[in-house]
């Protein structure tokens, strides 16, 4: 059949224009990427005798990632990152004595190899998963065990294999609540407490025979109670209410030894914060750093007639005690900083036992306020061969930032794990240089004559000279004066120069706002962070049960001499007011009358969103809607530009409580903008819940308004700008059928005019269920979901027509528009999990789109949208074959050249964001979540620019022989008719 | 229960029970829902009556509006005024009958959109795939404001039709067709090659015809060049 054989080769053809793989020489010429572990919960420092300690450190984190740091410069030896959610989550992290393990989903203890972070054995414990289970480690010296305490027991493990001792059952579970091990030289104790009442302390041997059992009186005891354990059979509790510690010797149980701190002469403001213990391990000493407030500390010891204050350490932010081992003796030393100005950290060491400051180990460390107060200081202290002390220490800080600094004060290395929290990123073009603007300024004006454009011309000529002499000259004498400094400021100079926009505009500024109140400017060539700030009030909205923070661009680099101009709108961390902090998206400098951590609005922030037009600053507005639906705007002064515009403002909100989208007008009453509401929607809370809204992006330039059919007719697009799409979800209930099948999930697709409040199209998908993600753009919108019938994952794309007429071409109103456009779908099958996902965008929509997928297992997979057609005939036939549709076919194909990222896998993804590029053909792609990858993409190949591989000497080589061969033949010809003429 | 939020025209035969297992047939019973408007456009208008929707079925798209009574000059006079301040005329459906807040779906149209086109308006009410209605549009007809002046005689009777939007299945991957589709081409294949067992040479004379020709043509040619001697640069001279 000569049809379907035309049809295999046009699938083919059309298969092989969407291959845009790399080669092997352009791997990380274009991309780059970037691996996090998250904030560190648990830290320790690799002991290995011989060889030196502290080569590596050992951390977990609130990601579910296990991972081993280099100490050396702070890269990732090794990375374990395991499921999402509380299955996942690593409880506990315990090292001794070159054993790591770990305790994950509250029940699998697991041991790992601490070089190579393979798994050597894994021991799952049997019961409920309501409460984690703890464990403890002893030495190898004392037989090598893992005590493992589950709800049920307590479990004795083999270290070596993993297999299970003993188990000792505890009884009266159901009452209390079994919380904590511990070890002494040949006793475990298991400690539970009986809120409101006593704590029961059950001691065995470490051969699984239980020796006592005894109960101490508590009654202050209850569920928030934190304890710890201090000096290996100490438990050290902190009652928040009567501030007093209660400190209990696990080998004489008789009673808690009450201390109050005012007793021992501490005065502080506040109460002892929750968080008033270091999570992370400190090392073998006696004593204990307890933390009183952000910036408060004092070390407690414990004694027999309870704590007894040691050093109350007020203004000090972190610190750490290390035991020096000495010759014979051995002494504490406790290190500890505090912050003294803007830009310094002061590390101070003190002898324990005398309290005396040790001269030697002060320093000052460069410690800008883009970290905020350091939380955690951890590390380790040497002596060396002349006696001098010297020290590694790790500092923790509030921006979730991990730092490595040296004797010398120096910092080694930083991980900005901010990052991995990454909430919402915008990509910035870059400033032209100042000749370039003002060749821009030359061709800009209209008004100049031919005489003045000359002049200027001449001008900016000139000045483009100068700059390139005195540059010249400045490297010369550069070279010839500061060979050693020569290197730094040539970096310096580098930073500066790069920050210029390139031909194609590819190289853009990133900012990325993170869920740690921390705003970053990235570039995108090469991934440094260019300028950082700490926002230590800034949280994020809780949005439809996701963080959102929102970024917009108020003004772009294109309006010199105005700066451009980006803010960061979230909620203050305490008083849930808004949150709002503008800056320079390029040098990352606060914008005039901005505060350094940002201005708390006084309201509460419902809706907030930029405004479309520009005022005559070219300064886009974001405009708020507060709580009591009165509208404000940043900046106030937007308020004048706002009138012109107010008759064509339209808000919606959308309630996953109540199940209510609404709309409001704005509209001005005694000097004060208010939002009237003018519609609403009541999407069924009883059934369902909104779970995702999706607009369309307000940048994307639709090329083409219509499809041109194979009977050359043009079907019109359905381009509605105000439209979104809404996601809702839920279970249905009721039904016998459904019972036996269990929960019927289903979900919900809404596209919805928010000018008029029109439902457009709404679809029903059963027994389906999340995670939807959703792609929506232009006049199409793809969506991928998980059929519970089918058990596969599945895609559906809908594509909205007007139909072959247009109803209102120039410009597109709500009001006019058509109210039930067409609406095409189809369903295919994707054959990976996918994590989220997102479309390609360009300079002016003429490149085809593509969808970038981000799958579960690592790769960031490019999906034609020819493919996601829901025009593709289900048999195809001459007029389809004209308009060039693909024949349907089920099932996706995944094809390995798709798969943008190739072998650097990516962990976590949680979104894609896609900017154009100067070139119509390129979208820049930036896939964010625990990793970060950047790199372009042409959806339609690089049709704009010649291939690099373009061979420039064979073209230009030919067309020198045929220039030459034209004049030789043109002279022989000539001969040729002489000749012939004598004839 | 979800039909308690409709005052029902007729009660449902008994033999139907309110609640079916399939919502493709569910809720065919004829309902009619309140349809309110403000012809005031401040910011918390009051709501008058302006009739009813009666929906007779919503699988077959069948409904139709039913206005209280001709429209008083009093609402005439109001909504030349909205239609002077360039308001807004809105509307709103109560889903619950009384009680709770906020019950309402609602929408809105320039006021001179439903003046200009002298109350001939057309409702889309939406209805979701158990039968609640999750949200009302509105359209004007002809749908453009033009400052045309509509005299009272034509602003006395609402001419409106009333759509219903229900809630459609999603897509589905559709692999029956596809393998049939296969099957079929497959089929199509296999009766092709059974087809084609015609002779090797009737198959293939395309390629045998010229072959045969070169071969006579060169034949010709080496009885003229034997006599001739070497001397035959017929064929040459070209390359160079």
């Amino acid at each position: 059949m000569a049809a379907s054989d035309f049809v295999r080769g046009l699938l083919i053809v059309v298969y092989f224009c969407f291959v845009s793989s790399l080669y092997e020489d352009q791997i990380g010429k274009f991309d780059w990427r970037q691996q996090y572990v998250g904030k560190v919960e648990n830290l320790y420092w690799e002991q290995s005798p011989g060889l030196g300690m502290g080569k590596k450190i050992f951390v977990s984190t609130e990601k579910n990632v296990l991972a081993a740091i280099h100490t050396h410069n702070g890269s990732i030896a090794w990375r374990k990152v395991f499921e999402d959610g509380p299955r996942g989550r690593v409880n506990q992290l315990l090292y001794n004595d070159d054993a790591l393990v770990t305790v994950i989903g509250g029940r699998r203890v697991i041991r790992w190899d601490a070089t190579s972070g393979n798994l050597i054995w894994e021991f799952f414990l049997p019961g409920s998963t309501d409460k984690p289970a703890t464990a403890t480690l002893t030495d190898k010296t004392r037989g090598g065990q893992v005590f493992a305490l589950s709800a049920e027991g307590l479990y004795g493990l083999s270290m070596s294999d993993g297999s299970q001792k003993w188990i000792v059952p505890l009884s009266d579970i159901t009452t209390v609540n079994y919380q904590y091990v511990l070890q002494s030289e040949d006793t475990v104790y298991v400690i539970g407490s009986h809120f409101g009442s006593h704590v029961t302390i059950v001691a065995t041997d470490f051969e699984g025979s239980v020796i006592s059992t005894n109960l101490v009186t508590a009654a202050w005891i209850k569920e928030n109670t934190k304890c710890d354990i201090v000096k290996h059979t100490e438990l050290l509790c902190y009652d928040q209410d009567t501030d007093v510690f209660y400190l209990l010797n696990a080998n004489r149980p008789e009673k808690f030894i009450p201390t109050s701190l005012q007793d021992q002469g501490v005065t502080r403001d506040s109460p002892v914060t929750t968080d008033w213990r270091s999570p992370v391990a400190s090392l073998g000493t006696d004593s204990v750093v307890v933390r009183l407030d952000i910036d408060h500390l004092a070390v407690l010891q414990p004694t027999d007639h309870g704590l007894l204050l040691k050093k109350d350490l007020p203004k000090f932010a972190a610190g750490l005690i290390i035991r020096l081992d000495d010759k014979d003796t051995h002494r504490d030393v406790l290190l500890a900083v505090q912050k003294i100005n803007q830009e310094e950290l002061m590390l101070k060491g003190f002898e324990l036992d005398t309290g005396k400051e040790i001269p030697d180990l002060n320093q000052n460390i460069n410690f800008p306020c883009s970290h905020g107060l350091p939380v955690e200081l951890t590390g380790i202290l040497a002596r060396k061969k002349d006696g001098q002390l010297v020290y590694k220490v790790i500092i923790l800080s509030q921006d979730y930032s991990i730092q490595l600094i040296h004797k010398s004060g120096n910092v080694a290395w930083k991980r900005e794990e901010a990052l991995a929290y990454t909430l919402t990123v915008e990509m910035v073009d870059l400033p032209v240089s100042e000749n370039q603007a003002k060749f821009e300024d030359e061709f800009g004006s209209q008004e100049d004559n031919i005489l003045t454009m000359f002049t200027k011309r001449l001008k900016t000529q000139i000045s483009q000279l100068r700059t390139f002499f005195e540059r010249k000259i400045q490297q010369l004498q550069g070279h010839r004066h500061h060979p050693l400094t020569l290197k730094k400021i040539d970096e310096d100079e580098e930073e500066e120069e790069e920050l210029l926009r390139d031909e194609f505009n590819l190289h853009k500024m990133i900012v990325i706002a993170t869920a740690a109140g921390k705003v970053f400017g990235m570039s995108s060539r090469t991934g440094n962070i260019l300028w950082q700030h700490y926002l230590p009030d800034l949280s994020p909205f809780k949005s439809l049960g996701k963080d959102v923070l929102l970024l917009y661009i108020q003004r772009g680099t294109s309006h010199f001499p105005h700066p451009p101009q980006g803010v960061v709108i979230g909620r203050n961390k305490i008083s849930e007011h808004g949150h709002l902090f503008a800056f320079n998206p390029i040098t990352g400098q606060l914008v005039k009358e901005m505060p350094s951590g940002g201005v708390t609005l006084n309201y509460i922030v419902k809706q907030a969103f930029l405004l479309v037009e520009i005022d005559e600053q070219f300064l886009k507005g974001v405009v708020f809607l507060d709580s009591q639906d009165q509208v404000h705007t940043y900046p106030e002064s937007i308020q004048k530009h706002l009138k012109t515009v107010l008759s064509s403002l339209y808000i919606y909100t959308c309630d996953d409580e109540t199940g209510l989208m609404k709309g409001y007008t704005v509209s001005k009453r005694e000097n004060k903008l208010y939002a009237d509401q003018v519609w609403s929607i009541n999407l069924q809370k009883k059934q369902q819940t909104i779970t995702q809204v999706i607009p369309k992006r307000t940048n994307e330039h639709v090329h083409s308004q219509g499809r041109v059919l194979g009977d050359r007719t043009v079907l019109y697009k359905y381009l509605n700008p105000n439209v979104v799409v809404v996601i809702t979800e839920g279970e249905e209930t009721g039904s016998q059928a459904q019972t036996q099948k269990g929960p019927m999930n289903f979900f919900n697709l809404y596209v919805i005019d928010t000018v008029v409040g029109h439902v457009i199209f709404h679809a029903n998908h059963r027994r389906t269920k999340g995670p939807i993600s959703v792609v929506h753009s232009e006049n199409w919108i793809v969506y991928s979901y998980y059929s519970d019938k089918q058990r596969r994952y599945e895609m559906a794309a809908l594509e909205m027509y007007e139909g072959k007429e247009q109803s209102n071409a120039t410009a597109f109103s709500s009001f006019v528009a058509p109210k039930q456009p067409f609406v095409m779908r189809l369903a295919f099958v994707f054959p990976l999990p996918i994590s989220t996902m997102t479309t390609t965008i360009t300079e002016k929509g003429i490149t085809h789109k593509d969808v970038i997928i981000a799958l579960k297992t690592g790769g960031l997979f490019t999906l034609p949208k020819a493919l996601l057609d829901p025009r593709r005939p289900p048999t195809p036939t001459q007029e389809t074959m004209e308009e060039g549709t693909i024949p349907y076919s089920p099932d996706l194909p995944v094809n390995t050249e798709g798969i943008i990222n190739y072998n650097q896998s990516l962990s976590n993804i949680q979104g894609i964001y896609t900017a154009p590029a100067g070139l119509e053909s390129t979208s820049l792609v930036l896939a964010y979540g625990l990793d970060i990858f950047h790199t372009r993409v042409e959806p339609s190949k690089m049709f704009d620019v010649l291939k690099e591989d373009f061979e420039h000497w064979i073209i230009a080589s030919v067309l020198a022989i045929m220039f030459m061969l034209s004049f030789v033949t043109q002279k022989l010809a000539a001969r040729k008719a002489l000749n012939r003429a004598w004839k | 229960m979800e039909s308690s939020f409709f005052t029902r025209a007729f009660p449902k035969p008994l033999s139907q029970p309110e609640k079916e297992t399939t919502y493709e047939d569910e809720y065919e019973g004829q309902r009619t829902l309140m349809l309110e408007h403000a012809l005031d456009g401040g910011p918390n208008p009051e709501y008058t009556k302006r009739g009813s929707i009666i929906i007779k079925s919503v699988k077959n798209n069948k409904a139709h509006f039913s206005s209280t009574g001709p429209v008083t000059l009093q609402e005439k006079k109001a909504l030349r005024r909205l239609v002077e301040d360039n308001g807004i005329y809105r509307i709103r459906v109560p889903l619950k009958g009384t009680g709770e807040k906020e019950d309402y779906v609602s929408t809105f149209i320039p006021a001179c959109s439903v003046y200009e086109s002298a109350l001939s308006d057309q409702l889309i009410v939406s209805v979701d795939q158990s039968g609640e209605v999750i949200g009302i549009a509105i359209m004007g007809n002809p749908t453009h404001c033009s400052g045309l002046d509509i005299p009272d005689s034509n602003l006395t009777n609402w001419n409106t039709m009333v759509d219903i939007s229900q809630t459609v299945q999603g897509p589905v991957p559709d692999t029956q067709t596809y393998i049939e589709r296969m099957k079929r081409e497959e089929q199509a294949k296999a009766q092709g090659q059974q087809g084609d067992n015609r002779s090797f040479i009737a198959k293939y004379w395309m390629y045998i015809v010229p072959v045969v020709i070169i071969l006579f043509l060169m034949q010709s040619m080496d009885q003229q060049a034997v006599p001739d001697g070497p001397g035959g640069g017929g064929g040459g001279g070209g390359g160079r």
